[in-house]
């Protein structure tokens, strides 16, 4: 008997590239001229499927490895990590086109969220409930350190409650490269060892039993799923919902098997946010509405729909 | 003031009496005490000379230095009302603003409120002005400060161009539309606004609007040249190339609708015509 | 004669300083079907777990196959040693064959996918056990025993040498019961050596070949199933005063 590789998420990539033609040419071509739709364009539509591929990797791996379905990338700390790293430079006066904002906000998140991690582990091995606890209690300290900065500091509140909802600041070619690499090679460390994902959820004891050490699965996973999330953050602040609802919508999909989870969640999170980001470029031009209210608009009624699915089931 | 209450001795509280009611027919009114809910009133309030009868400022409100010391009361959206109320203050000086219920819920705590309209143009500072000395009887000091900052407005050689200028006050795109009155501080000081057609006051532009528009001059509130120098496609725009990114903006001074602002305007006059900015 | 696979001696186990285990021992051969039995707090899952290399013994010892078995890395011991535990609880919805397929990882190098004949074996093992046509059922829509058959068969995947399992049939119809026991019989007779804990006496008086009999702070008995699963010997472990009663009770059966 023949396994099913089928990756029937493969027809996943025409709908990617066929989004990002729609989004380029999307919003006066015309007066747009060639410079514009190649020169800003094509860059932010290809930070939009660098950052949804990140997002929706990292929520599919955290909702397997928390074995819960609601989790999303920033549970464990790692948004109030990166703001904790936006307002820093935004204290030191470093601008948000400059290399060292993408490596503070970057090293933020990544730390932030190893620190939950570490946290965890107090008592031995870090179970899931303690990760989930210790995520919340390092999100909150954090979060009332930067409050206490934006009364103290106002004068760059408005700029960091645009890197806190999202949205794609005209950045570095070179800063895209980083992210897309960081993204890909996460994404394909998660493509390579998907089946101790599946495994991780009988629980410890039975994944010891087949041979597999959960402790060491849930450090891999859980730094490519902090790596390719702290990559998606430094790139373009905290957009929500993305690591949400696409692991979560494929699931349904493709079955909750990581062997295709993981690759379409990152396909259907690129989707997702090339589509939410021309909304959020073009529908109000030339006013830029940040792309984190767009994808809070389809999570509302996505909660909604959940409710009554469930509510049924 | 107070006066202090002398049990049996009539003669001198008959004479503190006589002196306060001096004081009443010397020109000024009895002072009062006011909060400030807003810089650019608070700024306003002390060049009137009237900055010993603020009880109370907003968090913001850091000029001129006195005002520093002066007991904050919270920000103009959310203002902490019980301390207002224990400052006992004779009026707030409020704006009228959309759809926040700041001044009912202090009316309603029994305080005097005065809601100033906001400002669209530079010239409504000077009703805001005129609004704040009626309340404050300083109509002679108010006239004083309108005539100064017509003259500042008016000072220095116009330039004959009017180049078309972006102005960002926040990084990411924050800036400006006809609504508000730093669009018709850019017109004052010879450019003209990219978002001036814009029926909006404060709002985000997407970077590729600002491209296409390809301004002749960049003024940045916040953030260096050489950050905006990185964005892409900066580099050719004709403001980058020149060197026309100005930086040299007090930011307090010139987003705040306040006496400050003819001076700031007039820096940047200066400047448009000394670059040869076109 | 069969070979030893399994050596459990003077094995004594405590959680947070209250003895579970206190002197337990046993040999299990290829071909064996041992049953452990006691009342609940007696130590029986502990032991298992001894057995299994899960949990390190305060005292004693286990050697599989000569060796002990703490000593063995993960995987090595995921290819000789299966464990089937009583209730598993699965938040994600995989199919039976995708369940099944799991067992079969310790069988494959970590950098490489399931090959075709991972999937063959599955399949092999699936319609052994009567349950091929439940290959793509999501594993939370089965009935409990078709979920036990299920986990059975994860864990026949491992093609393991020693079969544990832990309360398999307590909750399941007669029919399953007897159905996972019949299985059980077949594999030891196949050469597996097999070790039950269970609750339900009259099935492992009918079908086992060996017992362990715990009670609490101790083992009461370890030999040939017939001899040791007699109403005397569970009436002292359970504490049930009258044996006679006990006997008459496993008979009925």
């Amino acid at each position: 008997m023949r396994i099913n590789r089928s990756l029937s998420v493969l027809w996943l990539v025409p709908a990617v590239a066929a989004a990002a033609a729609l989004a380029l040419f999307t919003g006066a071509v015309r007066a747009a001229g060639p410079e514009i739709i190649w020169g800003l364009r094509l860059p932010r539509i290809l930070a939009a499927a660098v950052v949804g591929a990140g997002l929706g990797f990292s929520g599919a791996v955290f909702q397997g490895l928390l074995k819960n379905p609601l989790s999303d990338p920033y549970i464990l700390g790692t948004s109030a990590g990166a703001m904790a790293g936006a307002v820093l430079c935004s204290a030191l006066g470093i601008g948000r086109s400059a290399p060292a904002f993408y490596l503070t906000v970057f090293a933020g998140a990544f730390s932030a969220t190893f620190f939950t991690y570490s946290l965890a582990k107090i008592k031995k091995y870090a179970s899931t409930a303690h990760l989930v606890l210790s995520g919340v209690a390092v999100s909150t300290f954090l979060t009332a350190l930067i409050m206490l900065f934006v009364t103290l500091y106002r004068e760059h509140s408005l700029s960091l409650v645009y890197f806190l909802l999202g949205g794609f600041f005209p950045a570095d070619s070179a800063l895209l490269a980083v992210s897309g690499v960081i993204v890909a090679v996460s994404v394909a460390g998660g493509a390579l060892l998907w089946r101790y994902l599946d495994i991780f959820s009988l629980g410890e004891e039975k994944a010891a039993y087949l041979g597999t050490d959960p402790d060491r699965m849930r450090l891999v996973f859980f730094a490519l799923a902090s790596l390719s999330t702290a990559a998606a953050v430094a790139l373009a602040g905290t957009v929500g919902f993305v690591g949400l609802i696409v692991p979560h919508v494929l699931r349904l999909i493709c079955g909750p098997s990581h062997r295709r989870l993981l690759v379409s969640s990152a396909l259907g999170g690129a989707l997702f946010l090339i589509l939410a980001d021309t909304v959020a470029r073009a529908a109000a031009a030339p006013v830029e509405i940040p792309v984190g209210v767009i994808t809070a608009l389809f999570g509302a009624p996505f909660f909604i729909w959940l409710l009554r699915v469930k509510g049924e089931g | 003031m107070r006066h202090k209450k002398t049990s049996g001795k009539t003669l001198p509280a008959a004479g503190v009496f006589a002196i306060l009611g001096l004081c009443a027919f010397s020109g000024h009114a009895q002072a009062k005490r006011v909060v400030s809910l807003l810089p650019s009133y608070t700024e306003i309030i002390f060049e009137l000379g009237a900055g010993t009868e603020l009880a109370g400022v907003s968090t913001y409100c850091d000029w001129p230095p006195g005002a520093r010391e002066i007991t904050k009361v919270g920000d103009y959206l959310r203002p902490n009302l019980e301390k207002i109320y224990s400052l006992k203050p004779d009026l707030v000086f409020a704006g009228t603003w959309q759809g926040s219920s700041v001044a009912q819920d202090l009316r309603n705590a029994g305080m005097k409120v005065v809601e100033l309209p906001e400002e669209r143009r530079v010239e409504d500072i000077y009703r805001t002005i005129g609004l704040i000395a009626a309340e404050l009887d300083r109509k002679k000091e108010a006239a004083a400060l309108i005539k100064k900052m017509k003259a500042g407005l008016k000072s220095g050689p116009a330039g004959t161009l009017r180049p078309l200028i972006y102005l960002e006050v926040d990084e990411g795109g924050w800036t400006v539309g006809a609504r508000s009155f730093l669009s018709d501080a850019i017109e004052r000081a010879g450019g003209r606004n990219i978002f001036a057609g814009e029926e909006k006051g404060y709002f985000q532009a997407s970077w590729e609007a600002v491209v296409k528009k390809d301004p002749a001059a960049v003024l940045l509130l916040s953030g260096s040249a050489s950050d905006f120098g990185r964005r892409p496609l900066a580099a050719g725009l004709k403001a980058v190339r020149n060197g026309r990114v100005f930086t040299g903006l007090d930011r307090d001074a010139f987003s705040r609708p306040g006496p400050r602002l003819a001076a700031e305007i007039r820096k940047l006059k200066d400047w448009l015509r000394e670059s040869g900015t076109k | 004669m069969s070979m030893s696979l399994i050596k459990a001696e003077g094995l004594k186990f405590s959680y947070n300083g209250v003895p579970a285990v206190a002197g337990a021992g046993f040999e299990l051969q290829e071909k064996d079907l041992l049953a452990v039995v006691g009342p609940n707090g007696s130590g029986k899952s502990t032991l298992l777990r001894l057995v299994s290399g899960f949990l390190e013994p305060l005292e004693g010892s286990v050697e599989l196959l000569g060796r002990d078995v703490r000593s063995y890395s993960k995987t090595e011991l995921a290819r000789l040693v299966a464990f089937v535990p009583s209730e598993l609880y699965l938040p994600y919805d995989f199919s039976v064959f995708e369940i099944a397929l799991m067992g079969r990882s310790p069988l494959v190098s970590w950098w490489r996918d399931y090959s075709d004949v991972d999937a063959s074996r599955v399949f092999e093992i699936l319609k052994d056990m009567g349950i091929l046509e439940l290959r793509d059922r999501s594993i939370n829509s089965l009935s409990s025993g078709e979920r036990q058959l299920a986990l059975i068969a994860q864990a026949l995947a491992q093609d393991p040498r020693v079969l544990l399992l832990d309360e398999p049939t307590s909750h399941l119809d007669i029919n399953y019961k007897m159905l996972i026991f019949e299985l059980l019989t077949r594999l030891a007779g196949a050469g597996m050596g097999v070790i039950v804990v269970s609750h339900d006496l009259a099935l492992m008086s009918a079908y086992a070949g060996k017992a362990v009999i715990l009670k609490k702070g101790g083992q009461l008995f370890y030999g040939p199933a017939k001899e040791g699963l007699s109403g005397a010997n569970i009436a002292a472990a359970y504490g049930i005063s009258d044996p006679a009663s006990v006997a008459r009770l496993l008979s009925i059966y």
